[in-house]
């Protein structure tokens, strides 16, 4: 009897040394992009485990709900995604199944695209328009404006989940606004000669980036959204660049480089791959080097 | 005894404080870095930050007023054309189909099964097929209500099929995280193709072992609970209760629970480019006097008779004829295991994606097969043990074109006394304008039967108008 109590306590110790572990456990939290993978990691710091659903060469609009992605969501704490129907076409199925914490309107709910103003909202909606969202272009971590704003509000998220460290994440929030402020005002002096320029994009993946740095973007490769380049629609392209050219056709790592290639060859004009999101090429580490990457490559055309 | 208790709350309590004073130290020494950091930035660029400050500030006001712009472009509400679930009204779909074929045999029956009424070749020539309205949203924070009613557009007139009337519960409900209730009629979790609707099946028809054992579908009224293990691999187990009268039930009045199911599902991923699941999968039940599909026991009991005669059999009947013709009563139960893998390079399925499915099937079944020919009614006691299974691959090459084959097996019932097993290849090429249209062509070899061969042609389109809801893996 008496060794089956010293056994029990003992057990109860190590229970209790384990404990201490789930009480400083990590936020768990499940972004829907890289991008805002990232943007976790610098406002929760080591307090947060962050997972990215996808990565920077699958295009977020289309994934499966796959097994592991159920699973994930199912451990999460928060959920944070660009929203405005990027990830209608799976993130439904995996909501599902996530805890009662990280239904929409929920504290562990965040659409970015519900926080920031969104540029392309159509005045008509109509599926012959293609695969247009009626909330607006969804790509909207490309204005490091909007970073800041969804920052804020994640870090808000955080600071109720986690109460313990509610100053910690605001905090981290302050220092990341500050730097991101820092580094704003040192790109958008950088990319003052870009302002005007003329280009054409694969999707349009990137209307915020060049809405912010004041770029005139004359077309896109696909005929409509989500609808693949056409040989009819590529030659009107080309007619087009004949008569106003543009200084570069820019597409995301995911995007197929057919159509680009042949615009760039009957043209002359450079086509590049932009890093769009963490991990997008080699040098685009974090949210910082992304945006840092982004101008240069502009810059170098 | 006391000393002990004495010794376990030292330890206890000793823990605790060492574990929450790190923990404190490590914060504080942390934000007062960051103070520090922040002070020296903000002196650093107090005007720069100001004007952004006015930026941000205005980016802020925009953005509610961007919100409330939007929300009135949104009441202005086109007709029909209200996209995704964003308002109190329900999302509303629709699936439209139409397709052409064309058999070369005249029979499309399969010797040693009784098809169901869903499970039969499809019309010939240019036919509507099934057109589908789907209606679904959230009830209140804790239930979720789905229609999916099919209008069958048939010779004799429209039929209005319920496929899925079901409410579901939402997280909010207070089950376990990971926990799912569904209750009222649904495709209910059973092998990979019942959960999906054929509309978005990557086959014009559906596979031998679906129409033989399942009737294209098993969507009985009922009730089924899920879970998702909280564990970092996926798992999810459940089971489900059905009154029983749907195929390959029949004859449940509703009066007892008279199936039941149950399943495990397991999956992950390999590496970026590539996941996978497997499944497993029992049905079990009673069939009272069952023919198939829904309840239509005693009309289809005539039709089979009528033929009977036109046949004209005389005297003794083989087993073959109790197996193609027969009305079953009896214990009826079904396994079934499932796998699914999905590959795309970097893991990218918009433009490259192959997909491998296969689902096998093992039916037990043993009672009573009874033929009324001429008034006279026969009975035998017999073994209807029989299984069946099919795989695919499907390859989507560029975004808008996919290619596909499938085969499909079938064994006959073990008292059956038939030498043939029935089999089909199917092969297919679909092209997709955009996720809501696509055309398929495909072409069928069946050989059902030692003199059976059939070569099929179908030509198909499925259009999905409205809402549509996202597809599970």
């Amino acid at each position: 009897m008496k060794h089956f109590l010293i056994f029990f306590s003992f057990i109860l110790g190590v229970l209790f040394l384990l404990s201490p572990a789930s009480a400083v456990a990590k936020v768990n939290v499940f972004a829907c992009e890289p991008e805002w993978a990232a943007l976790a990691e610098e406002i929760g710091g080591e307090k947060v485990e962050a997972f990215s659903a996808t990565s920077a060469t699958q295009n977020p609009h289309y994934i499966r709900a796959r097994p592991s992605l159920i699973s994930k969501v199912r451990n999460s704490d928060l959920l944070i995604c660009s929203g405005a129907s990027l990830e209608i076409g799976w993130l439904p199925i995996l909501l599902r199944k996530a805890s009662s914490n990280m239904q929409p309107g929920s504290i562990g709910y965040l659409m970015a695209a519900n926080i920031v103003p969104r540029l392309e909202v159509p005045v008509e909606v109509d599926r012959s328009m293609g695969d247009i969202h009626p909330e607006g272009n969804p790509h909207v971590h490309l204005n490091p404006y909007n970073l800041i704003l969804v920052g804020k509000s994640l870090a808000d998220s955080l600071a109720k989940i986690d109460a313990e460290n509610a100053s910690f994440y605001k905090n981290r929030y302050r220092d990341f606004s500050s730097r991101m402020r820092k580094a704003i005002s040192r790109w958008e002096s950088e990319a003052k000669s870009l302002k005007g320029k003329p280009i054409i994009v694969h999707h349009k993946s990137f209307s915020y980036l060049l809405d912010w740095l004041g770029m005139e973007q004359l077309g896109a490769l696909e005929p409509k959204p989500g609808i693949p380049p056409t040989t009819s629609h590529l030659k009107n392209l080309l007619q087009q660049l004949k008569n106003n050219p543009v200084d570069v056709i820019i597409r995301t790592p995911y995007d197929p480089d057919n159509a680009s290639k042949w615009l760039s060859e009957k043209t002359g004009t450079k086509e590049i791959i932009l890093p769009y999101t963490i991990w997008g090429d080699k040098q685009s580490g974090d949210l910082f080097a992304l945006f840092e990457r982004m101008i240069a490559l502009l810059k170098k055309v | 005894m006391n000393k002990l208790r004495f010794t376990a709350m030292t330890v206890i309590f000793a823990v605790l404080v060492l574990s929450g004073s790190s923990a404190f130290a490590a914060s504080d020494e942390e934000i007062e870095a960051l103070r520090n950091e922040i002070r020296a930035m903000k002196s650093e660029y107090e005007n720069r930050i100001l004007e952004m400050e006015k930026k941000l500030k205005e980016m802020e006001t925009k953005s509610s007023r961007a919100e409330t712009t939007y929300s009135k472009s949104k009441d202005r509400s086109f007709p029909g054309r209200a996209i995704y679930n964003r308002n109190l009204n329900p999302a509303i779909g629709a699936i439209l189909g139409g397709r052409f074929a064309s058999f070369s045999s005249d029979e499309g029956d399969i010797p040693g099964f009784v098809l169901g009424h869903e499970g039969e070749r499809g019309t010939e020539g240019i036919s509507l097929g099934e057109t589908e309205l789907n209606l679904s949203t959230s009830v209140d924070d804790k239930f979720y209500g789905h229609i999916t009613t099919a209008l069958v557009d048939e010779v004799d007139g429209v039929e209005i099929e319920l496929e899925e009337v079901y409410v579901e519960t939402l997280p909010g409900v207070g089950l376990p995280t990971g926990a799912t209730m569904r209750m009222g009629r649904a495709f209910w979790t059973f092998g990979y193709l019942n959960e999906h609707h054929a509309h978005a099946d990557d086959f014009a028809d559906r596979p031998l072992p679906y129409r033989v054992f399942l009737d294209n579908g098993f969507n009985d009224t009922g009730a089924q609970i899920s879970y998702v293990l909280p564990t970092d691999f996926y798992i999810e187990g459940g089971g489900g209760i059905f009154r029983g009268n749907d195929f390959p039930f029949a004859g449940g009045e509703g009066t007892d629970i008279n199936s039941f199911s149950a399943f495990l599902r397991l999956g992950s991923d390999i590496g970026q480019n590539s996941s996978w699941r497997v499944g497993a999968y029992m049905l079990d039940g009673e069939a009272t006097s069952r023919t198939g599909g829904h309840g239509h026991g005693e009309e289809h009991a005539h039709e089979e008779h009528m033929e009977e005669e036109e046949h004209g059999h005389e005297g003794e009947e083989t087993h073959e004829e109790f197996f193609s013709a027969g009305m079953f009563t009896g214990d009826t139960r079904l396994y079934a295991v499932d796998f699914r893998y999905v590959w795309a390079p970097t893991g990218n399925i918009h433009e490259k994606e192959l997909l491998l499915q296969g689902e096998y099937f093992w039916r037990d079944e043993k009672g009573v097969y009874t033929l009324t020919e001429d008034e006279e009614v026969h009975e035998e006691n017999l073994n209807g043990e029989s299984s069946g299974w099919y795989a695919q691959g499907v390859f989507k090459f560029a975004p808008q074109w996919r290619i596909g084959a499938r085969y499909s097996q079938l064994y006959s019932p073990k008292d059956s006394d038939i030498e043939h097993d029935p089999y089909a290849v199917a092969v297919m090429g679909d092209w997709s304008n955009s996720e809501f249209s696509r055309l398929r062509l495909q072409y069928n070899y069946e050989k059902l039967g030692e003199d059976l061969s059939d070569n099929q042609i179908l030509l198909q389109y499925i259009m999905s108008i409205g809402a549509h809801a996202a597809h599970k893996y």
